[in-house]
């Protein structure tokens, strides 16, 4: 399972992996700045910053390790490929509309919200047909708030349709 | 039998048929897992009482056992990583023309193994309970430690990897207050971390916004399949069925108990036993009867043993486990060693609902295949929009913010690269659960000894614990070694 496995059971190649390690390396190093002005305490008191620093230092090793492992392409990497192009440009929507939902989540209110990032999902990465997704998106926004905001009494924001 | 009182109150009785019914969904529905549909609900959770909400959520988490072997068996797709064994004979059966006595095997085996294991729990968890009494901050630490260690190495993967989650966990626990002297930590001045990261929102990150990326990332598929007839297995179905049973069920409500074990775990050790022990072992992976009968009795016993640590410790063994805990943490209930006797009707009520619904899902499963099979067909599009939604709801329900969808975005994407690069998120969420406890069960023990490091091996429990964590931490290394030395 090592360098001689095949290309479909690697999944995520050798590189990924050591970029991986490093980002991981770097989140301890980020930590261990970012709480450098804790208090350590001593030994009979630990402070505050005992805990952080010293999983900061260990999580350096560990990332430090894994990157040097996967440079030798020992850490066979047992994760899923990447996605093609195709795969790429769904993922990249996905979070677009999720993202834009979050931006304005307030200000257009739930019902607006969701069913736009309904419309996208359905139509931009299902590849359903343009009625449908604007049908199922409005009817689904609905629902959900019927549900969850007059139903279980969830505190969802009304956004434009207060307004209107 | 207190208990049967509680959980046969209309309203409960209620609650646990939900819950099973919602985890069967779950179950059968690829992409949807009881952990996600658990973070998912604990927004509902708020507006119940503590015996209703962790009735239903348990009903999902040994619901969707049973459902997980539905979509094994027909489609040879596991609807739950724990049903991946069920596949290999399961599947090779309904080729063979017998998936319905291989559904109804599944569903006997998982009833007959659930009961049993709800028995288990009854003798088990006071014991474990009493002795936890003893146990002092020093003892604490190094039962987490251990926990953590086994999740680290059992829960698949490369183990460095599961380390460096722990850590990152670990440390993303100390965002907020300190628990001791309260300052502040990696806050950067931004108010709405000050209490810490919420979980609901990481968990809905990782285990349902994560899920519908790496789902969806594939074009759009069709399954075609069609209802079996005749779910009852022949005589000697069940004569061949019974040893596995019996194995399995042993074997996984003790696999459940032990930390970073659980359901998946015990279905492949039982598998592998059943092939050292099963009549028909040349059989298996054929179509034998025994390889669908064990892995299901084994998950189903798993996922009842799991319990165990949750409410004798407060310690989570698995993700389900953890988010059990967000639940009772949600309802004000911390889980210890004094939950039985300071919470009888929670707990015994919980116990019995357990009876209750593994006899539901029995009279529930066989007649509905039917219906499920139908609701398979259910192209996942229409499902993905409507798992993000319900998401978005709950993460923005916890505390009113936009921040925490935000969380639940950034955690989603997270998970979504740990997906593709190999890292399991199972390590990460026990260790965020546990990393509060921890630091103050090791800050406690180390100003009560007067920093004296001596106390975890001085004190004889802790030594034993700590004697387990070196043993589980070395054991995988000095494999590699010999194999390595030998190839």
């Amino acid at each position: 399972m090592t360098a001689e496995a095949s290309p479909a059971q690697r999944g995520v190649g050798g590189r990924s992996q050591l970029v991986a390690g490093l980002v991981v390396a770097a989140i301890g190093a980020f930590a261990l700045i970012a709480g450098w002005g804790l208090d350590l305490g001593a030994l009979r008191r630990p402070g505050p910053g005992f805990f952080p620093l010293s999983l900061s230092v260990l999580l350096i090793a560990a990332g430090i390790a894994i990157a040097w492992r996967a440079a030798a392409s020992v850490l066979a990497g047992r994760g899923e490929p990447w996605p093609d192009r195709a795969g790429a440009r769904r993922v990249v929507t996905m979070i677009a509309a999720l993202s834009a939902m979050t931006l304005f989540f307030e200000s257009l209110g739930f019902v607006a919200c969701a069913a736009g990032v309904t419309f996208v999902m359905l139509r931009f990465v299902g590849g359903r047909g343009w009625v449908t997704s604007a049908v199922f998106g409005v009817v689904l926004a609905a629902c959900l708030y019927l549900m969850f905001a007059r139903w279980l009494g969830v505190d969802l924001p009304t956004g434009i349709l207060a307004r209107m | 039998m207190h208990g049967f009182g509680v959980a046969l109150e209309p309203a409960r009785l209620l609650y646990c048929f939900v819950g099973v019914l919602v985890g069967t969904l779950v179950g059968i529905l690829p992409g949807l897992g009881p952990a996600a549909t658990i973070a998912l609900l604990l927004p509902v959770t708020y507006h119940l009482d503590t015996v209703s909400a962790i009735i239903m959520l348990a009903g999902i988490y040994y619901g969707s056992q049973y459902g997980g072997s539905t979509t094994a068996i027909l489609l040879r797709i596991p609807g739950e990583s724990s049903s991946l064994m069920t596949t290999l004979d399961g599947y090779q059966m309904a080729l063979q023309g017998r998936a319905g006595p291989a559904l109804g095997m599944a569903a006997i085996a998982s009833f007959i193994a659930g009961t049993v294991s709800v028995i288990g729990l009854m003798l088990v968890a006071p014991q474990i309970g009493r002795l936890a009494l003893a146990f002092g901050p020093a003892e604490y630490f190094s039962l987490m430690l251990l926990g953590l260690t086994l999740v680290a190495y059992l829960t698949g993967g490369a183990p460095l990897k599961a380390v460096a989650m722990v850590l990152a966990g670990l440390l993303v626990a100390t965002i907020g207050q300190d628990p001791v002297a309260g300052t502040e930590r990696y806050t950067f001045g931004i108010g709405s971390l000050f209490d810490g990261l919420d979980l609901v929102p990481v968990f809905m990150g990782l285990f349902g916004v994560a899920e519908v990326l790496a789902t969806m990332e594939q074009p759009p598929g069709e399954a075609r399949i069609s209802a079996p007839k005749g779910l009852m297995p022949t005589r000697a179905d069940f004569r061949d069925a019974a040893g596995p049973i019996a194995r399995g069920t042993f074997l996984g409500f003790w696999l459940g108990v032990l930390p970073g074990g659980g359901a998946t775990i015990a279905s492949v050790v039982s598998y592998v036993t059943e092939k050292r022990f099963a009549r028909h072992r040349d059989m298996l992976g054929k179509g034998a009867i025994e390889g669908v009968a064990a892995p299901e009795a084994a998950n189903n016993a798993a996922s009842t043993g799991s319990f165990i640590p949750l409410l004798t410790l407060g310690i989570p063994t698995n993700v389900v486990m953890a988010m059990m805990l967000a639940a009772l943490t949600l309802q004000g209930i911390r889980p210890g060693p004094l939950l039985i006797q300071q919470q009888p009707v929670l707990f015994w009520g919980v116990v019995a609902s357990m009876y209750v619904g593994n006899l539901m899902l029995l009279v529930l499963n066989l007649p509905l295949v039917g219906v499920f099979v139908r609701i398979l067909r259910l192209p996942y599009t229409y499902l993905a929009p409507v798992i993000l939604l319900v998401c978005m709801i709950g993460a923005y329900s916890v505390n009113v913010q936009v921040t925490d969808v935000l969380v639940m975005l950034v955690f989603g994407v997270l998970g979504w690269a740990f997906r593709k690069l190999g890292y399991d998120a199972t390590p990460f969420v026990l260790a965020l659960i546990l990393g509060r406890p921890m630091e103050e069960s090791l800050r406690l023990a180390l100003s009560l000894s007067q920093g004296d490091f001596s106390v975890f091996v001085r004190e004889p429990i802790s030594a034993v614990l700590l004697a387990a964590v070196v043993l589980a931490a070395g054991f995988p290394l000095l494999r590699g070694r010999l194999r390595r030395s030998r190839g």
